[in-house]
């Protein structure tokens, strides 16, 4: 019985109803590219260009189920990447070494975040773009803004499995730890619960210092992660180019269904969040679209999807008042 | 009452941490020669009689020249103020660069503000924004203070502004290149910086007239794109178009990044070759995919020879001296005069072989 209505929930929840968006334009970018768009490698093409983004999306996520925003998280990005290409350059090392390089620093500045966002009652948008502009500020006077390249072997010999195991494998291994995050465990309960409703967790015994350590330490793991995905995707380390794209990552997340207001949102509607902008934008060029009509067309058709899913969701809800009602 | 006095802390340390970009930059180059050039200033409060000062027998060391870059740090400038400090040095003048640490052109303004004020006799600019910057490079022109622009064609409020090449030739010479690399067939794409940037536009506008009108079996395969900036993005966009358009026998990218996502991507696909790939690039970044034969050939002006041209006019008005037909700029090209602006051809090709000579 139980399962059963959670199954029957499923079909009326909102990330279902973005599923079949999602499957309707793939069917329709299939026909309209006469197949070049669902060939498998297309499709790992667009996974793996879209892995990065996808990486601090999840990150990102976290921030907002907490009930904060982040912005900073391309700026964090860029000093992790900065980081571990420099190491790159002067110690070779592996991939374990920088993988762990671009995560520690990530999370660091993670939990400058975290604390200022604990101690001041400041709107979290203000302080992440505040530190936003330090960071960033920082690392181009560090760097001078020059773009790191001509990286060792190791990273820079692309094979398609070693392509596919750092950008794919690294965003399906974030997906699962942070679904498992989320669903799984108290910490995950805990943000939430502090998303929901800050002061009735802090009544309930949740130590807010905590939880906010942890979510933005984590979107800043994610999006040094993220930004060193994109580094060997791109083979530079190229401080003002995450920079500014904010807003694509923001996008993700808000298509995923996460409410902005905090303790709304999970895994599975960001996962759709990603693919749908990828496939987008990699359909925009498939189908020959003119790059003067693209965001038009990208933007009507994101208005569409929604429309169509908000007033779903909206007369699903409405039916079944009616039915609690009757 | 300890948490305000954290948030004072913090909001102190936040504006701080957003001007001090700027600020630090142009203090350690501008604070010494602001000392000296005050009493110069306190003297002749008339612009013309300062003028008159610059042109009295004074050794030329005594002129100020300030150069405002786009942004300092990057490569790119750290070429051209490699070209200014090289003009310094053989004209013995003090000249030096200075700017901000974001191409922003409001701190730009702030930065050449603060310049005038400190009495420099001449201001080099590269823009980050034309208009943004006329009313402040007037008001320097007003003090008497003679401005030099490049990038900036027919800027206002510049007394002249130095272009190192002439577009159209520039853009023939990508297409005949990218002619010639792939026989002139097949279809060729186009990546700019934006849609919006003049100059990236202005170039893949006459890329697409002279292909053309001369090579008549080339075809543009899709619109131009707006990936040159971001080499992930123009690796993506690479490896959709390849997908796309199975006769693509041509990248040409202009804005620095196109180029060498599209040589990533035709790298990660064994293309290399069967695809080719020509434009902006800047040499030291492009080195390994020349090498590899990823991109063909890059196409840019020298910086070096940016920064010591802008200084030389700079220098030839402090002198009194008028710019008319027969001015020339010592080992550069020809110059064409079009109103206040000069145009020099005088473009780079960056190859396999030569890209470690160019020194950015």
């Amino acid at each position: 019985m139980n399962s059963k209505s959670k199954k029957k929930s499923f079909f009326k929840s909102y990330e279902f109803m973005l599923l079949c968006v999602v499957v309707v334009l793939m069917v329709v970018l299939s026909i309209v590219t006469q197949g070049k768009f669902i060939k498998p490698d297309n499709l790992i093409d667009v996974i793996t260009s879209y892995s990065a983004y996808g990486i601090i999306t999840v990150g990102c996520l976290f921030v907002i189920i907490s009930g904060g925003i982040d912005i900073s998280f391309m700026a964090v990005g860029a000093v992790a990447q900065y980081l571990a290409a420099l190491y790159m350059l002067n110690n070779g090392g592996n991939f374990v070494i920088i993988y762990v390089i671009s995560i520690v620093t990530g999370m660091v500045l993670g939990f400058g975040n975290a604390i200022l966002v604990n101690k001041l009652k400041v709107p979290t948008l203000i302080i992440t773009i505040a530190t936003m502009n330090i960071i960033y500020g920082l690392i181009m006077k560090l760097s001078g803004g020059v773009r790191l390249h001509g990286f060792p072997k190791w990273f820079s010999q692309k094979t398609d499995v070693s392509l596919f195991c750092v950008a794919v494998g690294t965003l399906v291994v974030v997906l699962i730890l942070a679904g498992f995050i989320l669903k799984k465990t108290k910490i995950g309960r805990e943000i939430y619960a502090i998303g929901g409703n800050m002061e009735a967790a802090k009544r309930c015994g949740v130590n807010v210092l905590k939880v906010h350590m942890f979510v933005y330490g984590f979107a800043g793991a994610m999006a040094g992660l993220g930004a060193l995905v994109k580094c060997y995707l791109s083979q530079q380390a190229a401080t003002e180019a995450l920079y500014g794209n904010e807003m694509d990552v923001l996008s993700m997340v808000v298509l995923g269904g996460v409410s902005l207001s905090g303790g709304k949102g999970n895994i599975f509607g960001t996962v759709l969040g990603i693919i749908l902008i990828g496939i987008l934008s990699n359909g925009m060029i498939l189908m020959g679209v003119s790059s003067y009509w693209q965001k038009l067309v990208i933007g009507i058709v994101i208005l569409i999807s929604f429309c169509i899913t908000g007033w779903r969701v909206e007369r699903i809800a409405k039916k079944e008042q009616k039915g609690e009602a009757i | 009452m300890k948490k305000k006095v954290l948030a004072l802390v913090m909001v102190a340390a936040m504006a701080l941490g957003m001007t001090a970009c700027g600020a630090k930059q142009e203090a350690p180059a501008a604070d010494e020669p602001a000392k000296e050039e005050a009493a110069v200033e306190e003297a002749t409060e008339e612009p013309a009689a300062e003028e008159d000062a610059a042109e009295a027998p004074a050794p030329s060391s005594d002129y100020e020249i300030a150069v405002v870059v786009k942004v300092v740090g990057i490569d790119y400038f750290n070429v051209f103020e490699d070209g200014v400090k090289n003009f310094a040095d053989e004209y013995g003048v003090n000249a030096y660069v200075t700017g901000p640490s974001t191409a922003d052109a409001a701190e730009q303004v702030n930065i050449i503000n603060d310049l005038v004020s400190s009495g420099v006799d001449a201001l080099v600019v590269v823009p980050n924004d034309a208009t943004v910057l006329e009313s402040a490079l007037q008001a320097a022109q007003e003090k008497g203070v003679v401005v030099v622009t490049t990038e900036s064609p027919a800027q206002v409020g510049a007394d002249y502004d130095v272009e190192l090449i002439i577009n159209d030739a520039f853009a023939e010479l990508v297409a005949e290149d990218a002619a010639k690399a792939c026989n002139g067939t097949g279809e060729y794409a186009l990546y700019v910086g934006g849609l919006t940037v003049p100059l990236h536009n202005a170039w893949a506008d006459h890329v697409e007239e002279y292909l053309g009108e001369n090579y008549p079996e080339m075809k543009l395969a899709t619109d131009r794109i707006a990936c040159g900036e971001d080499a992930a993005l123009a690796r993506e966009t690479t490896l959709d178009l390849m997908k796309t358009y199975p006769d693509l026998t041509c990248i040409i990218g202009f804005g620095s990044q196109g180029p060498i996502g599209a040589a990533e991507a035709l790298t990660e696909e064994n293309k290399i070759g069967e695809i080719a790939v020509l434009g902006n690039i800047i040499p030291s970044e492009g080195s390994s995919y020349l090498e590899s034969g990823a991109i063909t050939s890059g196409y840019l002006w020298s910086p070096f020879d940016a920064g010591m041209a802008s200084c030389y006019i700079a220098k030839t008005l402090l002198d009194g001296e008028t710019i008319d037909e027969n001015f020339k700029i010592p080992n550069m090209g020809d110059i064409a005069f079009e109103g206040t602006t000069l145009w020099i051809d005088n473009p780079i090709v960056i190859t396999a072989d030569n890209w470690e000579s160019f020194g950015f």
